[in-house]
């Protein structure tokens, strides 16, 4: 049950001033010698009262209006489908560069190139509106990771923040180990809501030492975390996941870590995207999984009575007027 | 009748004029003065020091950086925006972008909370090329975007005597200021802290780049202080204010000035003043105690 709250609480201080019309008041007092002679007026008595009740009431409703009050902002639980999703999102330079360009046929011509984190920055942004009731973290990363929101509905935030990637180049070198556990360690003290993912975007893999290995499969598992890694392919080199077995004495750093992604034991899937339409589609594949029941909040803002409050007091003014007119008020 | 309306009520009717113009009045749209702040932090190892004084206790540059941008978050009125950035090596990375600071004050709250040390990519501190950065980002960011840009003016490597260590900035007309850190006395900067945060080793005199141009024993870039000879003349060529930043508060003081407000139309309730009348010409009415008209 939302409480009720006052904008400038302090204004009810005014309210004894409701009392004024109930104290006699020579204004109201008609000169007249002998009262005694006349009869007893119920009816004027019984106005008269009608009149002061009348006044404090205009006066008590003023002040309470003026003092702005509201029902207090209120936040409802609700149970409904979404995730809560880590995005760990590759910010280091390599991301800034163009993606793999489709070999043009003669008759193409050569069209805008996008940067890779163009790409990534439209797809979470489709992401973010899409499903504003899931909640995300966002971190970047390149040598290091840049926490930027732990887990917030707040989706005008988080674009923000993919905003902000867009900005300059980032530093040159990643590395993805310690990334992957700042990302993992979002979900650290939060209870268990709904399906949780990690959601890592980058154009480059990694081979991580033993204990590092051990530290990401033993988080993924304690906080119950499905691991996407959406590709971004670089050039007509980029290796292609789908080829590769679960053999681990590859060369390429990217297969090194799709392969120790596989072997986790955890919930894993690879996208691969070189464009707009394979981004949104690993991101709507995404979207569909993590759908399962989730509880999440809403806000429900406080309402505002001061209008009521006004039109209260103008009615019970005009009665005022309205008795004002039939009283005697000089003989 | 009506005379008798007028002579004794009038109060009353000129009460219920007023209330009538409160129950029909809109929000009017009016001009209000609101920022636009894209706030750099330096986080190079330099804004390590704890060397800066606040509230009497000292802290880190770094540190009293973040509280005075705190004190910032805290007295923009609402409908301004605020983004954070940092800035280490010769490179600065956007964080958020400017973001209305009412409706998303936690979410800039807890990302404030987050810029530390930790997220230094490199140890360099290119002053001049992180402003320059700093200035272009603002100027992206649309023209009612001001700069913040906090550092401790410590260059390492040091620049050549006569070099400003800054590209031309005269394309990009951002305002803003330039917020110094730190202390005025040489301080040791720390080079490895352990996993508490406590400082287990400092940089030595033959572990970093001293000046060319100076004699042996001249020149002690292991050492380190706020530089306010080059952040003011960094300042002077970008042509942003220089603050020695001396207490938490003085920020938000300096930053909330008339050149970098923008207007911003915001619908405001004036109901309480024609309410207020109403009030006024009732209690007025009713006040006892009054000779008899």
């Amino acid at each position: 049950m939302p409480a009720l709250e006052f904008y400038k609480p302090l204004l009810l201080l005014l309210l004894p001033l409701a009392l004024l019309p109930l104290i006699p008041n020579r204004r109201d007092e008609l000169p007249f010698p002998w009262i005694n002679w006349l009869p007893v007026d119920a009816t004027g008595q019984r106005l008269h009262w009608l009149w002061k009740g009348l006044a404090a009431l205009t006066i008590c409703l003023l002040v309470v209006a003026i003092a702005g009050p509201k029902s207090s902002e209120s936040v409802i639980e609700r149970i409904g489908r979404g995730a809560e999703i880590s995005i760990l999102l590759d910010r280091s330079a390599s991301m800034d560069g163009e993606v793999r360009r489709p070999i043009l046929r003669d008759y193409q011509t050569n069209q805008v190139q996008q940067t890779k984190n163009d790409l990534a920055r439209e797809a979470l942004g489709w992401l973010l509106q899409q499903r504003p009731e899931n909640r995300y973290a966002l971190t970047l990363f390149n040598v290091v990771p840049m926490r930027i929101a732990e887990f917030t509905d707040d989706t005008t935030f988080l674009q923000a923040g993919l905003d902000a990637t867009a900005i300059g180049r980032g530093p040159k070198e990643t590395n993805m180990g310690i990334a992957l556990l700042a990302a993992i360690d979002a979900f650290k003290q939060r209870p268990y809501t709904g399906s949780r993912a990690l959601l890592l975007v980058s154009d480059g893999g990694a081979r991580l030492d033993d204990a590092t290995r051990k530290l990401i499969q033993a988080g993924l598992q304690r906080h119950q975390i499905s691991l996407y890694f959406i590709y971004v392919q670089s050039g007509i080199n980029a290796p292609d996941f789908q080829l590769v077995g679960t053999d681990t004495s590859t060369h390429s750093e990217e297969v090194a870590l799709h392969v120790f992604f596989k072997n986790l034991g955890s919930k894993y899937q690879v996208f691969q995207a070189d464009d707009v339409v394979s981004m949104g589609e690993a991101v709507a594949t995404i979207d569909d999984q993590e759908n399962l029941p989730l509880t999440y909040y809403e806000k429900i803002p406080g309402i505002d009575y001061s209008r009521l409050l006004f039109i209260g007091a103008l009615l019970s003014c005009t009665a005022l007027a309205a008795i004002a007119v039939m009283r005697l008020e000089a003989l | 009748m009506a005379a008798q309306l007028l002579n004794k009520n009038s109060l009353i009717l000129l009460a219920l004029a007023a209330l009538l113009v409160c129950v029909f009045l809109k929000p009017v749209v009016l001009t209000r003065p609101a920022y636009n702040f894209q706030v750099t932090f330096d986080i190079s190892q330099s804004m390590k020091v704890e060397d800066h004084l606040l509230d009497g206790k000292s802290t880190s540059r770094l540190n009293a950086a973040k509280e005075a941008a705190l004190g910032l978050l805290q007295a923009l009125p609402c409908g301004s925006s605020i983004g954070w950035s940092v800035f280490t090596e010769r490179r600065v990375v956007s964080l958020i972008t400017p973001v209305e600071v009412c409706q998303h004050y936690a979410g800039l709250l807890s990302s404030l909370n987050y810029i530390d040390g930790d997220m230094r990519w490199a140890n360099a501190s290119g002053i001049g090329k992180g402003l320059h950065s700093s200035i272009r980002a603002a100027h992206g960011l649309g023209e009612t975007t001001k700069l913040v840009f906090m550092s401790d003016g410590q260059e390492a490597p040091p620049l050549r005597a006569g070099s400003r260590g800054m590209p031309k900035t005269d394309k990009y007309p951002v305002g803003g200021l330039i917020v110094g850190v730190g202390g005025a006395t040489p301080v040791r900067i720390p080079k490895t802290v352990d996993e508490n945060g406590q400082v287990t080793s400092y940089w030595k005199a033959d572990e970093v780049v001293q000046r060319s141009d100076a004699t042996f024993g001249q020149s002690q870039e292991e050492l380190s202080k706020r530089q306010d000879g080059h952040l003011s003349k960094l300042g002077r060529l970008a042509d942003l204010i220089y603050l020695p930043l001396e207490s938490t508060d003085q920020l938000a003081d300096v930053a909330l000035v008339k050149s970098l407000a923008h207007e911003n139309k915001v619908p405001v309730d004036l109901r309480w003043i024609p309410a207020s009348l109403a009030l006024l010409f009732l209690c007025f009415r009713f006040m006892p105690g009054r000779l008899r008209v």
